[in-house]
């Protein structure tokens, strides 16, 4: 619409570990105190202690949005 | 008075009238062409200034817009002060006044006249505000940590831009308005959606900075944090630290900005004093940074060239070139394409998605451009908020 107003969209912020000892890697919603190559968690998998590093925090924007961002 | 019929007679003459079929004063037509005739000289008269109205009336509403947005970076940045002096000193002062004079401060730039020595003179201009800005942040929040103090200072960065916007925005506007000018107005209305965006970026960006999360722009540092990762780590200039390590028969000297602290470094410092004082031989520099992309170019395209790949002021970017050039070091850059508002805002999932293809990249520029023996020297330009090592 012409003079529909701009829907303001805010992303969805993730985190993504990697057990360093599996190699199992999981997404979950960002939390606070998360950073980029924070080590010292355990694995929901393998069970090693101090084994999973957060290796990626991003947000994932609506399909929608990407599409117009193209 | 004004004799009307013979001014009808005049126009019936004029539109080919007087074979007694011509304008008459009861046709609505006849009207309709007489009030066409006349808004021609209304608005040659008056269309600017109704244009000026127009414009006015828009860039009104644009800078209501901006107000609002300086209003809650302000509030954002009082209260997150607020939380972290009670945090630190269980003490609860209030920050407003503090934090207002932030946002008034001001920098200005050495004298261009005689170019000569002015990077020095800039890079002392620079350091001096550093200092006196992380001072002052001490002192409004002591016994804070220095994570938290970078935080504040890039919150108080954004806060301080979206007020410059704003009130340099108003400035013209008001000086539009007094003087009708249409040059200073049209001018205005041109440039305001993409001051709005940049507006819009920074408000979204003091979200990022207030969690500590990686923006668009860490993506350097976060690929040489990844190679940094369990390594011993040195000091190589304030803020700034570098690790060794071997790949393929090749010395390997990584340096990023020390994480996950919301700062870019100083790798200009870090690269002269490894390079030129402590005399490191380095064989060749790669250099990783976020850089704008053009519109239509995709976000978290990975590209290479040759250049050091640094923005800010140009300090760095000089110590660098200066250092390379006396030693004959080759630059190499791999750059990861964003946009203004992606590089300041939380890193979105394309450009982490660049990560794998960066350090392939990277990996493959080592092996094609050096040989065994030679020392590579790979940094990771960025605000490495969010991002350890």
């Amino acid at each position: 619409m012409l003079f529909r107003k701009k829907k303001e969209i805010v992303p969805e912020t993730y985190t993504e570990e990697t057990c360093q000892s599996c190699n199992e890697i999981t997404k979950r919603s960002y939390e606070e105190g998360d950073y980029v190559y924070r080590s010292g968690l355990q694995c929901k998998k393998c069970a090693s202690a101090n084994a999973v590093v957060i290796t990626a925090i991003y947000g994932e924007y609506p399909e929608e949005d990407k599409r117009a961002k193209v | 008075m004004l004799d009307f019929s013979s001014a009808l007679s005049q126009l019936n003459g004029l539109f080919g009238g007087g074979g007694g079929e011509g304008l008459d004063p009861s046709s609505a037509w006849m009207w309709v062409s007489i009030i066409s005739i006349a808004i021609i000289p209304f608005f040659m008269i008056y269309a600017q200034k109704l244009q000026s109205r127009v414009i006015i009336g828009e860039i009104s509403k644009s800078l209501v817009k901006l107000k609002t947005m300086r209003e809650n970076a302000r509030k954002e940045a009082i209260d997150y002060v607020k939380i972290a002096i009670t945090r630190s000193s269980s003490k609860s002062i209030d920050p407003a006044v503090g934090v207002d004079r932030f946002l008034e401060y001001f920098t200005i730039m050495p004298v261009d006249l005689d170019p000569s020595g002015l990077v020095r003179k800039l890079d002392h201009i620079m350091r001096t505000r550093d200092d006196r800005v992380r001072t002052e942040i001490k002192k409004l929040c002591s016994g804070a940590e220095d994570k938290e103090i970078s935080k504040i200072e890039n919150i108080l960065e954004a806060a301080t831009a979206l007020n410059l916007i704003y009130k340099v925005v108003r400035h013209y506007y008001l000086m539009g308005k007094r003087t009708t000018s249409m040059f200073i107005l049209v001018q205005l209305q041109m440039v305001m959606p993409l001051l709005i965006e940049e507006a819009e970026a920074l408000q979204k960006a003091i979200g990022a900075f207030k969690h500590g999360q990686p923006i668009g722009d860490s993506i350097g540092p976060m690929v040489v944090g990844k190679m940094m990762f369990g390594k011993e780590k040195k000091l190589a200039a304030r803020e700034t630290v570098y690790s060794e390590e071997e790949y393929k028969g090749r010395k390997i000297y990584l340096l990023k900005a020390e994480g996950p602290s919301g700062t870019v470094g100083r790798p200009g410092e870090a690269i002269t004093r490894l390079v030129g004082d402590m005399g490191i031989n380095i064989d060749i520099v790669i250099m990783i940074d976020a850089a704008l992309k053009l519109e239509g170019e995709k976000t978290g395209d990975v590209a290479e060239g040759i250049g050091a790949a640094i923005g800010g002021i140009g300090v760095e970017k000089y110590q660098i070139e200066d250092v390379t050039a006396r030693f004959n070091i080759p630059i190499y850059a791999v750059i990861v394409k964003q946009s203004v508002q992606d590089a300041i805002t939380i890193m979105r999932k394309e450009i982490a998605d660049a990560f794998g293809r960066v350090t392939d990249t990277i990996y493959s520029v080592i092996e094609d451009r050096s040989s065994e023996g030679q020392s590579i020297m790979i940094i990771g330009v960025g605000n490495t908020i969010g991002v350890g090592q």
